[in-house]
Parts: structure tokens; C-alpha cells; sequence
């Protein structure tokens, strides 16, 4: 794709965020985008209204929690954002620096690993806004009873520029109703707009030097234009929308998506970061708890981590030259106080951490209205916890492990010889290689965003994830894991939402056995039936197992299964409850859809074929998510838990079973499997079988002959498989000596049965003798 | 007896990641061509309408997942297949290695009656690429494991030039037939096709 991946050689059949719309979905597509765009703006503005009174209520300074997601490869970019806008707003760094003097004093109010106490001291807060609320009036010289005013002149005040940007973020997304609201700034706000809209392209090109291999920035810096025509829904919207609309919509695109969103959403969601840092610390409460193993590897880092990332934040409104010299110092202070005792202390919480927070509720329905494009990348790290999880050098270690094998020209020998010559080379060859290889250009194949670069840093991310958890290495499905979450974050934090996401959420799917996917097929082949008696019988009937079209869906996590804005409004959900109850739900939700239509059906495959392409068309994705969440809120995680454990002995002993079976039919077959597999040196098998038959002699007789040879070629000819052709001629020579064994084991058994023949026939003797006698 | 129910018939196609299962599958149904074919999860499904000796099938088509940990959802799928394909991309020495792997895999979760009389197709997928030159599994070696398997019907295919598919699949169809259940009664011109069927050379049977 090259340099500029926006060409116009793209089809007009890729979605907002730049995946391919089927042929045959276009035109529901077409439908479905206004009704995405409505749904978009008006998810927007209550996101942003839940975001602000968040940020209100909780009288956090906004700055110091600018942490939040932005930590990464972009940090440096929003920096740079962040110091030319502090120099335009002199007023804002006042009111920052005023914030500053609070921020030490609630430190740890905004430290991601805060202790109990702490997180109670937010609560009590949210609880008593009006307090907060007259106490936040008086820092910033106005005080006002009312907290609804209150928040309002509190944005008015002190924060002009980000009232100013949030309207610009929904002009972005194409409302222009909304701006009679703010009438009086749009003049202003024409002018902010132009001014950031340099900021991004300043900040990807500092960005672009810290990281290489940032191809995609340049798209920002100049691919508006094609945009509008790559795009089959947003060529209809285009029309509605101005420039801005375009540059909002191009951002998603991107594989470091936040990169590009970062400088413009720093700005423009300015104080949707401070309450987005409480979302981060009530969601890293859940996974604080699993940090021993990565703690393990690089010691206390890990616990300092929130801290650090605090002060760079606080740093970041310093912005002064000296910046970096008092961050460093600040950091070891901060550290030392952070650390002790934090691990523990946020277990307790996240025990009970939902009546911590009150508004828990109230995110968690917006979070089932789904989650506005500009925030997901964000939201979705502060769900998964990727600040709490992340371990500064972490990735990059892994990545340099074995650099030194393991360069790019190696993996493409690799994949062209498949393993032919090089397990040799390779200590301990990670044998997932091959397999990301082949699957890094069948994932989402054609993406503006997969070009050569975005191949690579996929190939970086599952090569990391596989160094970081052995027992799952590389499996099928995580590529797409990977590469949605590169749209949406950097390329680190996508290694820690991929970590989140497999390590824990899908703890014990992906690995050799796969052991609780099967067992969550059979959970929900249960619950289908208690849900779903009639379809059960029908399918049942048809002889039609559900699983085998859920399978995918699980497994997949519904990635090319459902229309991508139900993919999306899935995964929101998915990632904030962090756990596997929204698959099932999801499920029963399409079941419940499609059940209807599926019980007329009169044979397995028009089942199969029409809940597949049902569920592939399910564009209404708040119909499905409502559906899903409401109509199955009965369907719980423990109670799921429950069925898990009534099921996995059996998968455990079904399992058990095979590698049993497998183990005998290799014997059984074994003759004629190796047969053919034997390749050469016939001379080393025969003495030993030989042998082996000598010495056991008449008792020895097929089977067992057949056994010893099975296993002695199991153990080395398979191996020696991969190396050589096989030759006709070795085979004629393997034939010769496998028909003298067989003709040989023929006359032994020949031998026995006459032996047995006598035996019988003198017992028959004698017996008819006694009888004989008897009379 | 082309007005008699349509029969069903299922087809397994396995092997290993990437050597063309779903291009293949989606050449001879749709009878199109991808290069930009996701890699598949699981299993996908595909069914198709057939015209065998005047009679009529449904061809149920079951892509699978080509890496080995996903075998283990394979019992669920695997059951009551009434022929198995097994695809190698002849520019892979290991996939086609790995043949003897899937064949039994497939015999020890799908458990059929029969397993030594168990209808297999084998398919050398990609003889397309290069013109032929990257190709390291020869014709004859693919012909030699077919006839130590009990004559395997082997074919060269090219899901990209839609090379062989049509006459694949029209094989599998015959092989399908081969292990349809006995109590279904059928014509005795039937059980002639389904006699004649036996025996086919490894060189394909249509």
C-alpha cells in the first residue's frame, strides 16, 4: 500500500473504521450508517455530560489524570499539543497550576493502585457534590450553591478552550444543531479548530521520530481528501458533514489511532481525561490482583507505574525546561510512597469495588449505548486496565529476546521453507511463528490500516504475546484480537489490552487444548435449552448442534461474524464487565432474533447457512446489545461459573479419551501409517524387529509385533519426516521387508492357531470321551 | 428418482493452515476466487446444490480451522461426515506431511463405522503459483501416500484458476455416496454406482 495507503484505488465498501462491508450487506449498510451517525452524536453528548459531571463530582484536577490512556508512544506528541496549547491559554495554566497545589495534596486520589481509603475519600466525594462542588467554587473564585451552575461556570471559567474544543468534537461529528447552543463561541471556535488542527501534524511528526515505523501519520497529514471516497457510508455522510467530519472520521482508521486522536482529543476531551482516570482506577481494580507474574519479571515497576504516569501528567502543565529533572526526582518520591502495600490494599477493593463507585451504573449503561469512536481506544484501555497492567520495558524486552535469531529475514526463510531447515538453527524454535506468518496478511486483509507497517507491528504484538504466556503461544483468532485493538491504541497498550483480554478475560481459550472454549460451548448448548426449548427440539430434529455456528462466534469474538458496529458495541461491553458473560448474551440474543426464522427451516445446512447469514446482517447493533444485555440480564456469571464446572470433566475426560484413542489407533495402525512414513534405512528397523519378534518368540504375534515397530517409528521416522522425500525406491525396499515381517507373522500365527486347533480338538476328545464314558 | 427427498451429504475439508481449504470451498460453490480470504476460526459452512446420477444432494461443506489446537473442537463437526478432504498445498513439504496427521485425526473424532473403508479425497491445492516451479511435493509422491491409504482419489487443483475443483467435487460427491447408510433404500442402479465407485485409480474417479 505504501506511502499513501488512502488512495483511490479502494472500493467504496469499507466501513468508518476501514473494514470491508460485504457485497450484499451494502445496501443495509447504507441504511444502518445514518442511523450510526445519529446514534453516534447522540452517545456523544452523553458521554461528554457523564464525563464532565465525573470529573466534577469527583473535584479531581483534570490534569494530573491526562495520564490516564496517554501513556505510550504518544506521550510525547500530546506533549508537545499540550505546551503550545498552554501557551494560547495562559489563563488555563493558572487555573492548572492552581489545580497542581490540590493534586499533591489528594496524590493519591489519582494514583491508579490508591488504597482503599483513598478510593472511599472519591467516594465521598462523588457522594457529596455540593461540598465539593462550593469547595472547587472557592479555589477558582466562584462560589455558587447550585452544583448544576456550578459545573457550568466552572467549564465556562476555567476551562473556555475545552468548551470550546468539545463543540468543535461535535461539530466533528457532524451536528451542526448543536452549535446554536454555543452561537456566541463559533466564531472562536472556527479558529480553535483551524488551531489544532495544526497541532496534530506537529505532534506526529515529533511522534514520527520516536518511533519509526509510524507510517500512518502521514495520512493525517494529507489524507482527508481521499478519504471521503474510500468510504461507502461516509461518502452519504460526507455530504451532511463538513471537513470536520472527515478528519474525525479518518482518525480511526489508523492503526496507532491514538496518535492521531490523542493530540486532537487531548484538547477537545480535556476533562473527559480526568474522569476517564477514574474509570481507570475503578476498572485496574480488578486487575491489580494478576500482576504478580509481570511483577516477577520486573520488580516494583509495575506499582510505581500509576505514579509515574501521574507525574508526568503534572509535568506535562509544568512544562518547563526543567521539567525532566524534577519529573525524574518527583518519580522516586512518589514511587517510594505509591508502592508498599498496594496490591493488596486494591484487591480488598476490588472485591467489593462496585459500591465504591456510585456511578458504576450509570457508565455501565452508557457503556451498553456503546461507546463513542473517539473515546473507545481510551475507554477500552482504562477498561481492560492497560495502565494498571503495563510494565514499562516490559514489551520491548520481550521483543529484543532473541532479536539477534529471530531477525525478519529468519521469519521469512521460515515461512518459505516451513520449518524444512531451520528447527535446527533455532535453540528452541518457537513454532508459532510460522503460524502468524501466515495469518498476518489473511487478517483483516485490504485495511488501510494493515499496510507493510501495520503488518509489522502485528507481527510484533503476537510475537510478544506468545514470549509473555508459553502455554497460549499464537492461536488463531488473536490476530484479529491484535489487530483490532492496533486501530484504536498504540502499539504497546495494545500488547497490554491483548494481555488483558487473553491472559484473563479468555483465560484458558486459546491454549493447545482449548479446554474452556469447549467448555463454554457446552454451557451454552445448556442454557439454550432452558432459553430456547422449541428451537432445541427443531434443531435437535435437524440434527443441528448450535455450537457449530456459536463455536466461530466465541471464538472469534464475533470479529467477522457480525456487522463491525455490532463487533464494536460487543466488545464494549466485553471489555468493561471483563468477562465472558456478554458472549453468551450476545448469543441468546441473536437465538432469540433469528429463532423464529430458524425453526422453519427444514434441513441442517439451510439452519446453519441462515443464522450465519442472519447474524452476519444483524445491523442493529443497539437492538442486538439491548436485547442481549436486558433480555438475558438474568444470565450471570457465577451462575455461568457453575455450569463451567458442572461441564469441564467432561471436555477434560472427552479429552483424555482421544489422546487414549489416538495413542491405540496409532499402534493399531501403526503398520500401515509407517509403512509409509518410513523413508529410509530400513537395515536399522529390521535387526531391531527382528529381533524384538526372536526373542518373544510364538507368544509374540501380530499385535504386539506390530506395537514395537509402531512405537520405534513414532519415535524417530515420523520425526525424520520433514527432512526428505520419500523415494519409490526406498519404498519398494520397505515393502519388501514389511511383506517378509507380515508372511513371517502370517506363519507364526498360522503356527498358533494350529497349536490351538490340537489343544482344542483333545479337549473336544477327551471331553467326548468323559461323556462317552459317563454313558 | 430425482423426485425423492434431497439427500444430504457432508463434507469435511481439512488440512493444514493456509494451503487454500476456504478458496477452494468458496471456488467450487461461489466459484470465486479471493486472495484476501480471512483466516478462518473454527469452522465455516458453505452448501451447495448437486446433480449426481440424476438424483439431487445438498452438499453440506465444512471449512475448518487449519491450526492443529483447533482438532480439538473438532468432534463436534466431525461426526457424520460422509466424506473427508484433505488439502496440501504442493508448494509445502509439511502440509503435506501432516497428511497422515489429519487423516487420523479426523478417523479418531469423527469415529466412523468403517474407518479403513472411510472415503477420503486428497487435493494438491496452489499448482498454480510460480508456474509450477516452487512446488516441492511431486505428483508421484502425493499418488504413493494415496495408494498406501487404500487408493485415495487424488487431484491437483488450483483454487485461483479453478483448476480440478469442479472435478473434485464432483468426486467427493461419488465418494459421499459411497458411505451413505444402507437403510436408506435405494435403486439398484445406485448401489451400481456405488460399487463401481470402488477400486477408482488414485488419478481421480470422474
Amino acid at each position: 500500500m505504501g506511502a499513501t495507503p488512502f488512495d483511490f484505488d479502494f472500493d467504496h465498501k469499507r466501513d468508518v473504521y476501514g473494514f470491508a462491508v460485504r457485497p450484499q450487506h451494502l445496501q443495509r449498510f447504507r441504511e444502518y450508517a445514518k442511523i450510526y451517525k445519529e446514534e453516534e452524536d447522540e452517545r456523544t453528548h452523553r458521554w461528554k455530560d457523564f464525563l464532565d459531571r465525573l470529573a466534577d463530582s469527583a473535584d479531581l484536577p483534570s490534569t494530573p489524570s491526562i495520564h490516564a490512556a496517554a501513556a505510550g508512544d504518544a506521550e510525547s506528541a500530546e506533549k508537545s499539543v499540550k505546551e503550545e496549547h498552554h501557551e494560547a491559554e495562559n489563563t488555563d495554566t493558572d487555573t492548572n497550576l492552581e489545580y497542581l497545589k490540590e493534586a499533591d495534596g489528594n496524590e493519591e486520589l489519582g494514583d491508579v493502585n490508591g488504597e482503599p481509603d483513598d478510593i472511599k475519600g472519591v467516594t465521598s466525594n462523588l457522594e457529596k457534590p455540593k461540598e465539593d462542588s462550593s469547595s472547587r467554587g472557592a479555589d477558582c473564585d466562584e462560589d455558587d450553591e447550585e452544583e448544576g451552575e456550578a459545573e457550568e461556570r466552572n467549564i465556562k471559567i476555567e476551562c473556555v478552550d475545552q468548551v470550546d474544543d468539545n463543540d468543535e468534537s461535535i461539530e466533528a461529528k457532524g451536528k451542526p444543531e448543536d452549535f446554536d447552543d454555543v452561537a456566541g463561541n463559533s466564531e472562536k471556535l472556527k479558529e480553535e479548530t483551524s488551531a489544532d488542527y495544526v497541532t496534530p501534524n506537529k505532534a506526529s511528526e515529533e511522534f514520527k521520530e520516536i518511533n519509526e515505523g509510524s507510517e500512518e501519520i502521514k495520512v493525517i497529514n494529507g489524507g482527508s481528501e481521499g478519504f471521503k471516497d474510500q468510504n461507502g457510508g461516509s461518502k452519504e455522510l460526507g455530504e451532511v458533514n463538513n471537513d470536520n467530519f472527515k478528519r474525525f472520521e479518518e482518525t480511526p482508521f489508523d492503526k496507532g489511532l491514538l496518535d492521531e486522536l490523542e493530540p486532537i482529543k487531548v484538547e477537545s476531551w480535556r476533562r473527559v481525561r480526568a474522569s476517564l482516570s477514574i474509570i481507570e482506577k475503578m476498572m485496574s481494580s480488578r486487575v491489580v490482583k494478576r500482576n504478580d507474574t509481570a511483577n516477577a519479571i520486573s520488580g516494583e515497576v509495575a506499582t510505581q507505574l500509576a505514579s509515574i504516569e501521574e507525574d508526568r501528567a503534572v509535568e506535562e502543565t509544568h512544562e518547563g525546561n526543567s521539567a525532566e529533572e524534577s519529573y525524574d526526582a518527583e518519580k522516586v518520591d512518589r514511587s517510594q510512597d505509591g508502592a508498599p502495600g498496594d496490591s493488596t490494599s486494591v484487591t480488598l477493593e476490588g472485591d467489593n469495588g462496585g459500591s465504591y463507585f456510585p456511578w458504576r451504573e450509570e457508565l455501565e449503561s452508557l457503556v451498553r449505548g456503546g461507546v463513542p469512536i473517539a473515546l473507545r481506544g481510551e475507554m477500552w484501555q482504562a477498561f481492560v486496565g492497560v495502565g494498571a497492567r503495563k510494565i514499562t520495558g516490559y514489551y520491548n524486552k520481550l521483543l529484543d529476546e532473541r532479536t539477534d535469531v529471530l531477525d525478519e529475514k529468519d521469519l521469512k526463510d521460515q515461512v518459505v521453507n516451513e520449518q524444512k531447515s531451520s528447527p535446527k538453527k533455532d535453540p528452541k524454535p518457537e513454532k508459532w511463528k510460522g503460524q502468524i506468518e501466515k495469518d498476518l496478511p489473511r487478517t483483516f486483509p485490504g485495511h488501510p490500516a494493515l499496510d507493510e507497517d501495520g503488518r509489522n507491528a502485528l507481527r510484533r504484538l503476537l510475537t510478544a504475546y506468545a514470549r509473555h504466556n508459553p502455554s497460549v503461544g499464537y492461536c488463531q483468532a488473536m490476530n484479529f484480537f491484535a489487530g483490532l485493538f492496533l486501530l484504536f491504541m498504540p502499539e504497546e497498550n495494545a500488547f497490554w489490552a491483548l494481555v488483558g483480554v487473553i491472559d484473563e478475560y479468555f483465560e484458558g481459550y486459546y491454549t493447545e487444548e482449548m479446554i474452556e472454549s469447549q467448555v463454554d460451548q457446552l454451557v451454552l448448548e445448556d442454557v439454550v435449552r432452558e432459553r430456547f426449548p422449541k428451537l432445541a427440539k427443531h434443531t435437535d430434529i435437524l440434527g443441528v448442534q448450535v455450537t457449530w455456528v456459536t463455536g466461530p462466534w466465541f471464538l472469534s469474538i464475533f470479529i467477522n461474524m457480525l456487522p463491525w458496529e455490532s463487533v464494536l458495541r460487543v466488545w464494549d461491553v466485553i471489555l468493561f464487565e471483563g468477562n465472558r458473560t456478554m458472549l453468551f448474551r450476545t448469543t441468546l440474543a441473536l437465538l432469540d432474533l433469528y429463532g423464529p426464522a430458524l425453526v422453519t427451516t427444514k434441513d441442517a445446512g439451510d439452519a446453519i447457512t441462515l443464522l450465519q447469514s442472519l447474524a452476519g446482517s444483524t445491523f442493529d447493533s443497539s437492538q442486538l446489545v439491548l436485547t442481549a444485555c436486558m433480555g438475558f440480564q438474568s444470565v450471570k456469571e457465577m451462575g455461568l461459573r457453575e455450569l463451567r464446572e458442572k461441564h469441564r470433566p467432561e471436555i477434560i475426560a472427552a479429552m483424555e479419551e482421544r489422546s487414549k484413542d489416538r495413542k491405540s489407533w496409532k499402534d493399531k495402525k501403526g503398520l500401515a501409517t509407517k509403512l509409509y512414513s518410513f523413508k529410509h534405512d530400513p537395515s536399522s528397523v529390521c535387526p531391531q524387529v527382528d529381533s524384538k519378534e526372536g526373542a518373544d518368540g510364538l507368544q509374540v504375534n501380530g499385535d504386539s509385533g506390530s506395537t514395537t515397530l509402531g512405537s520405534y517409528l513414532t519415535g524417530s521416522a515420523l520425526e525424520n519426516e520433514l527432512d526428505e522425500g520419500i523415494d519409490l525406491q526406498d519404498q519398494v525396499k520397505w515393502l519388501k521387508v514389511e511383506l517378509c515381517k507380515l508372511l513371517e507373522e502370517k506363519r507364526s500365527a498360522e503356527l498358533r492357531a494350529e497349536e490351538l486347533e490340537t489343544a482344542l480338538m483333545e479337549m473336544v476328545t477327551q471331553d467326548n470321551r468323559r461323556t462317552l464314558s459317563a454313558m | 428418482m430425482a423426485s425423492r427427498r434431497r439427500t444430504l451429504l457432508k463434507v469435511i475439508i481439512l488440512g493444514d493452515s493456509g494451503v487454500g481449504k476456504t478458496s477452494l470451498m468458496n471456488q467450487y460453490v461461489n466459484k470465486k476466487f479471493s486472495n484476501q480470504y480471512k483466516a478462518t476460526i473454527g469452522a465455516d459452512f458453505l452448501t451447495k446444490e448437486v446433480q449426481f446420477e440424476d438424483r439431487l444432494f445438498t452438499l453440506q461443506i465444512w471449512d475448518t480451522a487449519g491450526q492443529e489446537r483447533f482438532q480439538s473442537l473438532g468432534v463436534a463437526f466431525y461426526r457424520g461426515a460422509d466424506c473427508c478432504v484433505l488439502v496440501y498445498d504442493v508448494n509445502s513439504m509439511k502440509s503435506f506431511d501432516n497428511l497422515n496427521n489429519w487423516r487420523e485425526e479426523f478417523l479418531i473424532q469423527a469415529s466412523p463405522s468403517d474407518p479403513d473403508n472411510f472415503p477420503f479425497v486428497l487435493l494438491g491445492n496452489k499448482v498454480d503459483v510460480d508456474g509450477g516451479n516452487s512446488r516441492v511435493v511431486s505428483e508421484k509422491k502425493a499418488k504413493a501416500w494415496c495408494a498406501s491409504k487404500g487408493n485415495i482419489p487424488y487431484f491437483e487443483t488450483s483454487a485461483k484458476d479453478g483448476i480440478n475443483v469442479e472435478e473434485a467435487f464432483q468426486c467427493i460427491v461419488k465418494n459421499a455416496l459411497k458411505n451413505e447408510p444402507e437403510e436408506e433404500l435405494y435403486m439398484p442402479d445406485t448401489v451400481d454406482v456405488v460399487g463401481g465407485n470402488r477400486g477408482q485409480g488414485s488419478s481421480g474417479c470422474c
